[in-house]
């Protein structure tokens, strides 16, 4: 039988071989660079045998070399999913997390804290206890009415300071939905441009990675839902798929479309002042309930009724509450729902100068005549004390004016008569005020609420961290790169190359060889 | 098996000694500030604990000062007490001894003299202070109760309401002339007249006396039997006052605790009649109790004061009263007048053996206030050492809730250190090879 052998189908497969291992080579280096960068895939090359072709005779077929069909990015789109689902809680706790530790330094609610709400209740009551062991001392006097404002003044502050968090959390709600809308219109280009590219058979795995990163940041901002679509086959027939991303039942990204989110300024009701969200195009109403967005609409809007979070509103109403009550109390000696405290308030009682129905506490400094305003029914009176909020809670200009005015007698007459002031510090330790008990218990209970949230806050955020990085770390088991693995690898290449460059040379001999049997 | 990449491990690596530096970070603060937490949310039992305890402790401090103050109060009443005691049981001495019959006038002005003093240091005694403040004035401490007064009634009278007797002079007002006649025994005495036109004239008689009775009583006037022509005078009685000493009282807040309960014989029933009419109001009457009621705990209060009524009495039979009467007694008087609250005078019988029985007796009413003294103290120094146990307790709950046990909280420190050191070593070992380093 004579074997007829095509001439130089040898050389050609050392040669295929040569370009194999560069190429191979070449993704390999690219790994061992990329190694670092945040998001890359590692990819890997996808080499299988040329097909054998009838080199010899038809009945001996020898194989002709490898080749490269496709270079792969590694990467395990279910484990994204999951990443960018848990992604979202994690946000969400986090920004309550951090934002209500600011809320607790607010309140001072540091045990260690010298100039927390229990030492300022603490110091008024013993200038009140000071004052009716010597109703007729000046120093006595001036002691309560200074003890006296800065109780009111810890109440205006904290108000104040509610106040400028809930405008810092109302600021970060709108660089949050700009940075959504940025995010989602990244997505849509890379969408667009990564169509493009594989229909043009060009290589779209940094792009894919780019946009794979997009999304991680957005999971946080928000609660998202990835799906893939195929819209077409590369160049090399692999599927060329577009992200869509769903936020919170609303379509951000849909295919090479973006749409957009905007902030508007609600005019009425509980959030007045602050920004609304809503879709740009069809002014729907945009309610998210995860990330770091839904967290920031939880403490910025949530009044703790029902099911609601115990956001800011939640604990400025309660500071209100306390200032309301704890005001008609100690002025009236009416407790909630008129319940009768059994003691005569402030305006029972009588002055140092015989002066009656003076108001210890008022607002905006106003004096006792324009606080009450002629009310004398209780309702008209409860009415007079719906104006006092934690904000504007003050001393009444009569006792500022005048120590004399602080009602310490009974009766008037005998300026050692301490009867009224003895009622108002039973007042002051009532549990019968609030529902919770003395004023002590119900500032200790707000404290406790907020420090529970907290501490709750904080241990999901350390937990959901844990819980992601477990996710993370398997997704990088899959598609990070192992430089151990890349050495491994050159070395693997290398050899194979030098190999390769072997049989080249080798088969250039057998060539010449050839070539000078025939030259003779 | 599990495919670890390089920048796993690194990862993994930061984030344990990241674990490791902030087990430190907590042990260290917790060494540095001795509490437990730095923030409510730390441990939100502990918070709200602290914030119950510190209250507790605060409560108790400023009530620890109310018993102290209240204290020192009934310290300064109670010496009162004793002194005022004292005095009463001298004035119980002289008593004794002025009964007795030996004693000649003199003798008995001596012993009047130093009755006088006693009743002037009675006064100062219950006029002592605390602090500025006059502890037996009940609600009004800023001056002084007790006063001695030297009193005068003033007595007018009244155009109103005469007859005449032998003078012609009818009620009313009719002018004309009167004759004015005037009887008497003693004394220089000055009339003045006035007629119709206007012209006055005044007489003076050598034997005239008036007597004079206040409103509806009436007013006989004599003319002068000097008076040559009688019928030419014309008669008027114009309105004049005069004062009759009634004796040094002592008044109580400015009201007189048994009003003309003790009066001298030698004052006239006119001018007793008058200081009482014009002093009605002045009378002193027992209102409600003025009781300075200092907190000593949670719930209860004590009263620090003792009010002056209560110790010198009111109404009949005070310690005043009972003074003046012996005054009165060692002045020779056998009898001293009286008046009833419906306004009629009464004279009594004076004697020095009887007034033993009032002075025990208000001795007796100055024991009963120190006795009862005495029992709220006793409760005052209980409530103190009471107090004084409740702030150690509260102060040690206090402290063991949020504070650190030193020797815990530095071993937590060493061992958070070793911890962090040893990931620190580890971690940089395992990450700095790789199997570069191994090929040739």
């Amino acid at each position: 039988m004579i074997v007829v052998i095509a001439t130089f189908s040898g050389l050609y497969t050392a040669v295929r071989g040569l370009y194999v291992s560069q190429a191979s080579e070449s993704v390999t280096t690219d790994n061992i660079s990329n190694a670092n960068t945040v998001g890359y895939s590692r990819q890997t090359v996808n080499q299988t045998a040329v097909g054998p072709a009838a080199t010899y005779t038809s009945t001996l077929q020898l194989g002709n070399g490898a080749q490269i069909n496709s270079v792969d990015r590694v990467r395990n789109f279910r484990l994204d999913q999951k990443y960018w689902q848990e992604n979202g809680t994690d946000g969400e706790w986090t920004s309550k997390s951090n934002y209500l530790t600011e809320l607790e330094a607010v309140l001072n609610d540091s045990s260690t804290s010298d100039s927390d709400f229990a030492s300022v209740m603490d110091d008024f009551t013993s200038a009140l206890s000071d004052l009716s062991d010597d109703p007729s001392s000046s120093a006595a006097r001036t002691s309560v009415r200074e003890t006296g404002e800065a109780v009111a003044n810890y109440l205006n502050s904290t108000a104040e300071n509610l106040s400028d968090l809930r405008s810092d959390v109302n600021g970060d709600i709108k660089t949050t939905v700009s940075e959504i809308n940025s995010y989602g219109k990244q997505i849509a280009d890379l969408n667009k441009q990564i169509t493009l590219a594989a229909a043009s058979g060009a290589n779209v795995n940094s792009l894919e990675d780019q946009r794979d990163a997009l999304v991680d940041k957005l999971s946080n901002l928000t609660s998202v839902q990835v799906t893939e679509t195929v819209v077409g086959k590369s160049a090399t027939g692999a599927d060329v798929k577009t992200l869509n991303v769903n936020v919170d039942g609303g379509t951000l990204v849909s295919g090479n479309d973006a749409r957009q989110l905007e902030c508007y300024e609600v005019t009425s009701g509980s959030q007045a002042g602050m920004y609304g969200i809503r879709w740009q195009d069809t002014q729907g109403e945009y309610s998210p309930t995860g990330g770091q967005l839904g967290g920031l609409l939880d403490l910025r809007d949530g009044t703790g009724t029902g099911s609601e979070y115990k956001g800011i509103p939640y604990y400025t109403s309660q500071l209100d509450d306390f200032a309301r009550t704890f005001a008609e109390a100690f002025n009236e000696g009416v407790y909630k729902n008129d319940t009768a405290s059994g003691y005569g308030g402030h305006a029972g009682g009588e002055g140092a100068d015989d002066s009656t129905g003076i108001r210890f506490f008022s607002y905006d400094g106003k004096s006792s005549t324009d606080l009450m305003n002629g009310a004398t029914t209780t309702s008209d009176i409860d009415a007079v004390y719906q104006n006092i909020t934690a904000a504007n809670i003050s001393l009444s200009s009569d006792v500022t004016d005048d120590l004399d005015k602080i009602a310490t007698a009974s009766t008037s007459g005998g300026s050692d008569n301490n009867e009224n002031i003895l009622n108002l510090i039973s007042i002051c330790s009532d549990s019968k005020m609030f529902d919770n008990g003395t004023p002590i218990d119900f500032m200790n209970s707000m404290i406790s609420t907020l420090g529970t949230d907290s501490d709750y806050a904080g241990k999901q955020s350390d937990s959901q961290a844990s819980f992601l990085k477990n996710i993370d770390d398997r997704r990088t088991s899959v598609s990070g790169v192992s430089v151990n693995e890349e050495t491994a690898n050159l070395t693997i290449y290398q050899q194979a190359y030098t190999a390769s460059a072997k049989a080249v040379s080798m088969w250039d001999e057998i060539y010449q060889e050839t070539i000078s049997m025939v030259n003779d | 098996m599990i495919r670890i990449t390089n920048s796993m491990m690194a990862k993994n690596t930061v984030w344990n000694i990241n674990q490791n530096m902030q087990r430190l970070n907590t042990a260290t603060n917790a060494e540095s500030t001795e509490k437990k937490i730095q923030l409510a949310s730390d441990d939100p039992i502990i918070a709200t604990r602290a914030l119950k305890y510190r209250n507790y402790v605060a409560t108790v401090e400023q009530y620890q000062k109310n018993v102290s103050d209240a204290s020192s109060w009934m310290s300064v009443t109670e010496n009162s007490l004793s002194d005022l005691k004292d005095v009463l049981q001298q004035a119980r001495n002289l008593t004794v001894e002025a009964s007795s019959d030996a004693l000649s006038d003199s003798d008995k002005a001596d012993i009047a003299d130093q009755v006088e003093q006693l009743k002037e240091s009675a006064v100062q005694i219950l006029n002592s202070t605390y602090a500025g403040r006059y502890v037996f004035g009940g609600y009004a401490t800023d001056s002084p109760p007790y006063a001695t007064t030297s009193t005068t009634a003033a007595i007018t009278t009244n155009t109103a309401g005469y007859i005449a007797d032998d003078i012609g002079v009818s009620n009313g007002l009719a002018t004309g002339n009167y004759s004015v006649a005037m009887s008497g025994t003693s004394g220089s005495y000055t009339l003045t007249l006035t007629d119709p036109a206007g012209a006055t004239y005044t007489a003076t008689s050598t034997d005239g006396s008036a007597t004079f009775t206040t409103a509806s009583g009436a007013v006989v006037l004599e003319a002068p039997t000097t008076v040559t022509s009688p019928g030419t005078l014309a008669f008027t009685v114009s309105s004049g006052s005069t004062s009759s000493s009634i004796g040094n009282l002592v008044t109580f807040k400015g009201k007189y605790l048994d009003l003309g309960g003790v009066v001298s014989s030698s004052v006239s029933d006119t001018a007793l009649n008058a200081f009482y009419a014009a002093n009605t109001a002045n009378a002193y009457s027992a209102g409600t109790d003025q009781a300075i009621k200092y907190n000593t705990g949670y719930g209860s209060q004590i009263a620090v004061n003792v009010e002056g009524q209560d110790v010198t009495g009111s109404g009949s039979g005070n310690l005043f009263d009972t003074l003046d009467k012996l005054l009165l007694a060692l002045n020779g008087d056998t009898t001293y007048k009286t008046i009833d609250s419906s306004g009629t005078i009464q004279t009594q019988n004076l004697s020095i053996d009887g007034l033993l029985t009032d002075i025990d007796s208000n001795l007796n009413t100055v024991l009963t206030q120190d006795s009862d003294l005495g029992a709220r103290q006793n409760y005052v120094a209980l409530c103190s050492s009471r107090l004084a146990n409740d702030s150690t307790t509260y102060t040690k709950l206090m402290s063991e809730n949020e504070d650190v046990d030193i020797a815990q909280a530095t071993m937590d420190v060493a061992t958070a250190e070793t911890v962090y050191n040893a990931s620190l070593s580890v971690g940089a070992k395992a990450i700095s090879q790789s199997l570069v380093d191994y090929l040739k």
